[in-house]
């Protein structure tokens, strides 16, 4: 393990990048299903 | 190996073995679902080995590898004895009798009531009793581990618990709150009535009981494998935990919110008010966040030490991390699946649309994820790295290892997909004949049962091999001086003074005021209303 001092390690960019990425893709299946099976086969809602 | 080396992999060897059983269950099941005619296929034999494969995973694999990991923490981390060994291996033996009696109930073919046992079905006595006796050593695994922590507070007072101990504890708190619901069940309701003292039983108050402890019980699973992947993962990438504090904060957060959102697998329920459903659905959206924070947080840690090794661009840094090492595969592997799992579990959760995936294979398939990857690929990670080192063996089948969280990984992808996509056509999950006896509607999901077997094919090779390492090292292994055992460490010092994340108490109190809340008034109504018993029904 190279031990330098904590290089660029203050704002995790790549880290962002990924989890940004994901909560889109989770919010878009969920909207997905929504739309497109559950509001389509007559879902309850009020 | 100390003896205290003994006791930890003592629980890791029933944890193991019972995996291995249940895995040779998986792969048949799997394969009757694609409808293959196996030569001693019938729907009792199916229904048999649903039973022992839910219980022996996900109530003994689990449970004994949580305690023996228990001890480990509470060993190696807080650097002393176990304050009550005594204690602790008349916890190990009550829970092995438990599950040596609820497993031949099981076997013999007297308690096929699958592994949430709800009333009607009724199971031998041996089934109940067995599961109350795991639960009861299990407490007392629970009271050793609070004694060892007590002890080394008394000598280091003022001082937070480092940080997998303040993850442990809050897993003793999470399943001790948890499993009053199901103790209650147990004893009061199921044992009396399958013994014939009482005649019958109310299966909607079994239910809410048996979900007040459900749900829990996933966070009981996911809390050891969060500790893991906090504070063992960061280091075998070879970085650092990007933050302490905020592992604390996710801890807490379980203590407080795991318990009042059992009403979400009941969604479909009758007797249970709709605004109470509500409000647990709100809390369950809550109790999402914590899982968020943990994958940024260790997300960011291996970004970390990617960085360290050297990694400069945006996303490099995945490709420096050690992925031929197999606990960094499996855990990280596991993390991704449980990626995937938490969108399912974004449309479980949601009160409508839950009537879509409800009792379908889609079920089946986001369960697998969660606690089938991401627990249980954790733990096999964990066992590449804890039994050579409490053992003092090498590990044998380095190839083997190696590969092998690949495989569980493959497999665990045709498995979920096929079965999240079969449930949304419809087919249900705990069936034993994918084919509804020849009907149309069944035969559009043929070829996605046949892809769900060429999963469990993959899942069954992968857990073929992980039994190969850990019996080849276990009875073969090169003995040697072990590799000391160690947990990484965070980015910034941690604070020596304790936090309002460090007050369990204050936390735990909480926790109880928000179970009062979300419980009390639906199980006194409940009470109150005419109830109708039934007689219990063994089908087979
Ligand atoms: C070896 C790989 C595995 C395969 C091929 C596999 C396959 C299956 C299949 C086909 C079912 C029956 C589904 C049904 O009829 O509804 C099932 C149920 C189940 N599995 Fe697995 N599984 C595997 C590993 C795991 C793991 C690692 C866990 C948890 C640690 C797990 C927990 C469960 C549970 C709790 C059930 C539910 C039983 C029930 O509905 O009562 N499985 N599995
Ligand atoms: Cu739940």
């Amino acid at each position: 393990m190279t031990q330098g001092k904590p290089l660029d390690t203050e704002h995790p960019k790549g880290t962002l990048v990924l989890i940004g990425l994901y909560g889109l893709l989770l919010a878009a299946g969920w909207f997905a299903i929504y739309f497109l099976v559950y509001l389509r086969r007559g879902g309850v809602t009020p | 190996m100390t003896p205290l080396d003994r006791l930890s992999l003592a629980h890791l060897w029933v944890s193991i073995l019972a995996f291995g059983a249940a895995a040779a269950m998986a792969f048949m099941q799997a394969l009757s679902r694609a409808n293959l005619d196996l030569p001693w296929r019938s729907a009792k034999m199916y229904y048999l080995s649903v039973t022992a494969h839910g219980v022996l995973m996900a109530l003994v694999f689990t449970t004994f590898f949580i305690m023996g990991f228990g001890y480990v923490v509470a060993t190696r981390v807080l650097g002393r004895p176990v304050a009550a060994p005594r204690l602790a291996w008349t916890a190990f033996w009550t829970a092995l009798a438990g599950t040596l009696g609820a497993a031949a109930a099981i076997l013999s073919g007297r308690a096929t009531v699958l592994y949430t046992f709800y009333p009607p079905l009724r199971a031998h006595p041996a089934f109940y009793i067995g599961a109350a006796l795991l639960i009861v050593g299990s407490w007392l695994w629970a009271i050793a581990l609070l004694a060892t922590y007590r002890a080394w507070r008394r000598d280091h007072a003022g001082e937070p618990a480092p940080l997998a101990m303040h993850g442990m504890l809050a897993t003793v708190i999470v399943w001790l709150l948890a499993t009053v619901g199901v103790a209650a069940e147990v004893v009061l309701l199921l044992i009396p009535w399958s013994l014939g003292w009482t005649r019958t039983v109310d299966p909607i108050l079994a239910r809410m009981l048996f979900w007040y402890f459900g749900h829990p019980l996933v966070y009981f699973w996911l809390l050891p494998a969060y500790v893991i992947w906090y504070t063992v993962l960061p280091r075998a990438a070879g970085g650092k935990l990007f933050s302490d504090p905020l592992a604390r904060l996710v801890f807490i957060l379980f203590i407080v919110l795991s318990t009042p959102v059992g009403f979400h697998h009941q969604f479909m329920d009758p007797g249970v008010p709709a605004g109470w459903k509500l409000l647990h659905t709100f809390l369950t959206f809550g109790i999402l966040f914590p899982s968020l924070v943990t994958a940024f947080t260790v997300t960011a840690s291996l970004e970390v030490a990617g960085r360290m090794r050297g990694a400069t661009g945006l996303l490099d840094w995945l490709g420096k991390l050690p992925w031929g090492d197999p606990l960094f595969s499996s855990v990280a592997l596991s993390m991704i699946l449980f990626a995937v799992g938490g969108f399912g579990g974004a449309i479980n959760a949601s009160f409508g649309m839950n009537a879509v995936v409800h009792n379908t294979a889609w079920i089946q398939g986001h369960f697998h994820l969660t606690v089938g990857s991401a627990v249980a690929l954790t733990f096999m990670g964990a066992c590449y790295w804890l039994v050579p080192r409490l053992s003092g063996r090498d590990l044998e089948l380095k190839l083997l290892a190696k590969v092998q969280p690949y495989f569980w990984f493959l497999g665990m992808l045709c498995f979920s997909i096929a079965n999240h996509l079969t449930g949304l056509m419809g087919m249900p999950r705990r069936i034993y004949d994918a084919s509804y006896g020849g009907s149309a509607a069944a035969s559009q999901w043929f070829g996605l049962t046949g892809l769900s077997a060429v999963g469990g094919l993959l899942l069954f090779t992968s857990a073929g091999f992980f039994m190969l390492v850990m019996i080849g090292t276990g009875l073969a292994g090169p003995k040697r001086e072990p590799e000391a055992i160690e947990w990484a460490e965070p980015l910034q010092p941690v604070d020596p003074k304790p936090s309002l994340l460090d007050r369990f108490g204050l936390w735990t109190a909480l926790a109880i005021l928000l179970i009062a809340i979300a419980y009390a008034y639906p199980l006194w109504a409940h009470l109150q209303m005419p109830r109708f018993g039934s007689p219990g029904y063994s089908p087979f």
